[in-house]
């Protein structure tokens, strides 16, 4: 390997062998883009974050010290001991449990509704952006329809008609959250449309499907999954904010927003019970927000 | 014209009857805005005999590269062509289908676009490209690919291709991209290669390279070359054949021995007063064209060059000049052309 612009000068070492080269090149763009990452500190240690949660999510039955529904009136709002690592709320129910609980319920609500939004913004950014015309104006008056109506007025409506559980709720936030994937992804096209090398591709003949998928959407895959993540803790507020209005999450299931609204009220006998949850909200945001930023810098192929 | 700072030799003589490979034929395309008309291209012929390289020289805005495109039938909207004939190798191209046109375009047109820096996908390697094309067009495997993007960028220059085929874009010069890209564009041995200012991006030296390249592509495959620029240097030393382009419309046509010795019409004339020569330093200042190119939102008669024109009558003004031979292989559309020997400086 010689410098760019350095002139090819003979050297007496031998030329590496085809084999290695081949496997350092094809998998250069994400080797060179976890290269990246990993050399980027807080988003490492916020990547380390997301996956303990996840993690503690996903196994919460097996790691959450008592049953999730487990009431203990003999012990309401105990204080941290032994038994109960962060204490217990006014029902007796240990704080820890309900915490590793909540988190597998907002990660399912984010991480399922951050996809439903993907699932419809995607497909019709991408048409918007390359098809424009009528297609384009259509979609931007659904944009507009969709950001014009108040969340929580759709909320309070949807909960009336259809009532609430965490699926519904999940699905609920999809439908009003694909707007931004839209949005990108219309931004994306039209930007990417005019490059010139999607015009050399047409003029190489490459038909126009193959341009989309081939030529387009892989240079769009980088603010696209930056946009995922760092949806990710928009929704885990919005989801908080539904649980703390009790348009959300409904007792038994433990949820970080709906502890807030649980405990609110005892916050001068126990502040403990209110600040663990916000805590992890926050922790939990912030993280996804840094690794977001992390693979932002990361996925752009000509940093270094 | 021994003053002249460039030397013109041309490959291919006039008198080459073979039949045109490419062959545009009063070509009309105009752009339907809201509230006007953009008449590009009016009335544009030309045709590109094999092994013959054909300048296409105008301002900014005289459609050139909109004649480019529409060989390619890819005039971005709301452009459209809306009259004349493209003819390759006899097969009518203006309203071929999508998956017609798509036979042609890379396959048998190859096109040279114009910034190498931007003309790579940022997100594929070398070889992608190569393979893309390749399996798309001539239904190679990847092996058979692999081989052939050797050749090909070994073919242009590029030092240990096996190598930098693997890089991504970013990671070559803008020099070795542009080589790149002509070698993207030879990939299925096209009849015709068409090059829209392929070295405006690039500094000068690397300029005489890959104009160098591009002669010895010609030459080499007898390919019909379509070379668009702006640069009369460039049209001196690189092509046979010349098509002064102004508003739109066709201008003159000659071969680079007669445009350069022989210039008739009074803007051919002007453009080569215009080009910078080490030995007119005594008049101290750049000649130049006064005035502006037109707007061509309006189709109006009389000769789109006239509001400039030393030369300009009346007559200029009302009556469009026609496309005429005046010597064989010399057309000329202008009333008052320069007849003799016309003296540049």
């Amino acid at each position: 390997m010689t410098a760019i612009g350095v002139p090819e000068i003979p050297t007496t070492a031998p030329a590496p062998a085809p084999a290695v080269t081949e496997q350092r090149a094809s998998a250069s763009f994400w080797h060179a883009a976890w290269y990246r990452f990993r050399r980027n500190k807080l988003a490492m240690v916020s990547a380390a974050v997301v996956i303990i949660i996840l993690l503690t999510g996903a196994l919460a039955p097996w790691v959450a010290p008592y049953s999730e529904t487990h009431v203990d009136l003999l012990h309401t709002l105990a204080g941290i001991s032994w038994h109960h690592l962060l204490g217990t709320d006014q029902l007796g129910r240990d704080t820890l449990t309900r915490v590793i609980w909540g988190a597998r319920t907002s990660m399912t609500v984010a991480i399922g509704a951050t996809l439903i939004g993907a699932v419809i913004g995607i497909p019709v950014g991408v048409l918007a952006g390359w098809y424009g015309g009528g297609f384009d104006w259509v979609s931007l008056r659904l944009f507009e329809l969709f950001t014009m109506v108040p969340t929580i007025l759709a909320a309070l409506l949807f909960v009336t008609i259809f009532g609430v559980n965490i699926w519904k709720l999940t699905l609920f936030i999809g439908i009003t959250s694909w707007v931004g994937f839209g949005r990108l992804m219309r931004a994306q096209f039209l930007a990417l449309r005019d490059r010139e090398f999607v015009q050399a591709a047409r003029a190489a003949g490459v038909p126009q499907h193959r341009i989309v998928i081939v030529h387009i959407l892989p240079n769009a895959v980088g603010p696209m999954l930056v946009f995922f993540v760092q949806q990710i803790p928009s929704v885990i507020f919005v989801a908080a904010g539904f649980s703390f209005l009790g348009l959300g999450i409904q007792d038994p299931t433990a949820d970080w927003g709906k502890m807030i609204n649980d405990s609110v009220s005892y916050l001068p006998i126990d502040p403990l019970l209110v600040l663990v949850p916000i805590l992890c909200i926050g922790i939990g945001c912030l993280a996804f927000c840094f690794v977001g930023d992390g693979l932002r810098d990361a996925l752009d192929p000509t940093s270094k | 014209m021994d003053d002249l700072p460039f030397d013109s030799t041309p490959a291919v003589s006039a008198s080459d009857t073979s039949p045109p490979l490419l062959e545009v034929r009063d070509l009309h395309v105009s752009f339907q805005m809201e509230f006007s008309t953009i008449y590009a291209v009016q009335g544009l012929s030309l045709a590109v005999r094999a092994g013959e390289r054909v300048g296409v020289v105008g301002e900014s805005g005289s459609g050139k590269s909109i004649t480019a495109l529409s060989i390619m039938q890819m005039v971005p909207l709301p452009g459209r062509v809306t009259g004349g004939e493209i003819l390759f190798a006899g097969q009518e191209l203006v309203g071929l289908s999508r998956k017609g046109m798509r036979r042609v375009r890379g396959h048998q047109i190859g096109m040279i676009p114009q910034n190498p820096l931007t003309s790579l996908n940022p997100v594929l390697t070398i070889e992608d490209h190569f393979l893309e094309v390749l399996t798309l067009h001539l239904k190679l495997n990847k092996e058979q690919s692999r081989a052939r993007t050797v050749e090909l960028l070994n073919s242009v220059g590029i030092p240990d291709p096996a190598t930098r085929m693997l890089e991504y874009p970013h990671r070559l010069s803008g020099g070795q991209r542009q080589r790149v890209i002509i070698a993207l564009a030879m990939a299925c041995e096209p009849q015709v290669l068409i090059a829209d200012e392929p070295t405006t991006a690039l500094d000068v030296t690397i300029q005489a390279q890959i104009l160098e390249l591009f002669d010895e592509l010609v030459l080499r495959s007898n390919l019909g070359a379509v070379l668009i620029t702006h640069n009369l240097g460039i049209v001196a030393g690189h092509c046979d054949r010349v098509v002064v382009m102004y508003a739109g419309r066709v201008m003159e046509t000659a071969t680079v021995m007669d445009l350069f010795d022989h210039p008739a019409h009074p803007y051919t004339l002007g453009l080569l007063r215009c080009v910078p020569r080490l030995a007119a330093t005594r008049t101290k200042t750049f000649h130049s064209i006064p005035g502006l190119p037109p707007r061509v939102t309006r189709l109006v008669d009389g000769c789109p060059f006239a509001p400039r024109c030393e030369r300009a009558s009346d007559k200029c003004w009302v009556e469009t000049p026609p496309i005429s031979e005046i010597t064989p292989g010399h057309e000329l559309a202008c009333w008052h052309p320069y007849s003799a020997k016309a003296e540049v400086a």
